[in-house]
């Protein structure tokens, strides 16, 4: 026959209910979180981190209106490139741009085009032609009514 | 004069009174300390756990919007740092400072002895079921503050105890209702 070790609840509730945090303990964590609140204070003021990803939020804001450019695709890539080399400054630990300082970038400009490159075709105008054709055919009207 | 609530003492600590902090340390340390002392397997880390619990607390309750209770969120936090503990994540001392001569060693054997009685009778038990007996049974919340403090129904928190009931008496517990 195998004999059941029983346990009192109440009584093993009043025992574990006696138990209490040590005195000093209140006084304990009211010193630590106070000097707790004082380094959180200073640690989020000097975070790196946050200052990277400001300043990478900050160029992509800046290079936003860029991509919005419909004609000519390669104006698009001198902004990319400076997002990428503020991206790669960031990571290499080095002195971090202000937002002031994104923003009083000046952008490469793209590369000259030849003289006679005339730039993306341009739509034909709509009347194209036809007013010479009107004129002329005025003029030759005017020419054949004076000759009468 | 009615003391103030938990609710009304983290309003208080958010229009920065301190001593409203202070009040719900008091108010709550020796439940963590308990809940604590039982979820750790290393029962002196129990104070340590408390002071973190409270640390968070000072840091998170600025951004407190009352979705749950204070003591909820206490409570969650302080399931969380134990596990913590518990995975060895924090396996020193937060802070080695001078013990306080009223919590001597036989203090401690005694606390200790009655954290691991409590520990041993809900080892058999489920991690709900153990909750449920901890909060409910031990710590004589409601069932309502149980299901807030679980982040469950009152159906299931007596669906939880049900079970537990009848494991611990299996097991040889007695005096349960």
């Amino acid at each position: 026959m195998t004999s059941r070790r029983t346990t009192d609840i109440e009584r093993l509730k009043r025992e574990y209910r006696a138990l209490r945090a040590p005195e000093h303990l209140a006084d304990r964590i009211r010193v630590r979180v106070r000097a707790g609140a004082g380094r959180d204070t200073r640690r989020s003021a000097a975070g790196p981190a946050v200052a990277a990803l400001a300043a990478a939020a900050a160029a992509l804001l800046v290079a936003l209106p860029w991509q919005g450019q419909g004609a000519g695709e390669a104006d698009i890539r001198p902004t990319s490139l400076t997002v990428l080399s503020l991206a790669a400054q960031s990571r290499a630990g080095g002195s971090v741009p202000g937002l002031s300082a994104i923003r009083g970038m000046t952008l490469p400009s793209a590369p000259a085009r030849p003289a006679n490159d005339t730039g993306p075709a341009a739509p034909p105008p709509a009347d194209d032609g036809l007013e010479d054709l009107r004129n002329h055919s005025r003029n030759d009207e005017e020419k054949d009514h004076a000759n009468s | 004069m009615t003391e103030p609530s938990d609710v009304e003492l983290v309003q208080r600590f958010r229009s920065g009174d301190p001593e409203a902090f202070e009040t719900l340390v008091r108010r709550h340390q020796h439940r963590l300390y308990r809940l604590a002392s039982v979820w750790l397997r290393d029962p002196r880390q129990a104070e340590d756990a408390v002071q973190e619990i409270f640390l968070r607390a000072w840091r998170g309750l600025a951004g407190f919007r009352f979705r749950a209770a204070p003591f909820t969120w206490l409570y969650r936090t302080a399931r969380h740092v134990c596990g913590e503990y518990n995975r060895g994540r924090r396996a020193e001392s937060l802070e080695a400072e001078p013990a306080d001569p009223a919590d001597g060693p036989e203090r401690r054997a005694d606390d200790d002895e009655a954290a691991r009685r409590v520990r041993q009778l809900v080892a058999v038990l489920a991690p709900r079921q153990r909750e449920v007996v901890m909060l409910r049974i031990f710590e004589e919340l409601t069932v309502a503050e149980t299901a807030r403090a679980m982040g469950c129904r009152q159906g299931t928190v007596k669906a939880l105890l049900h079970k537990a009931i009848a494991r611990l008496r299996s097991e040889g517990a007695e005096g349960l209702e």
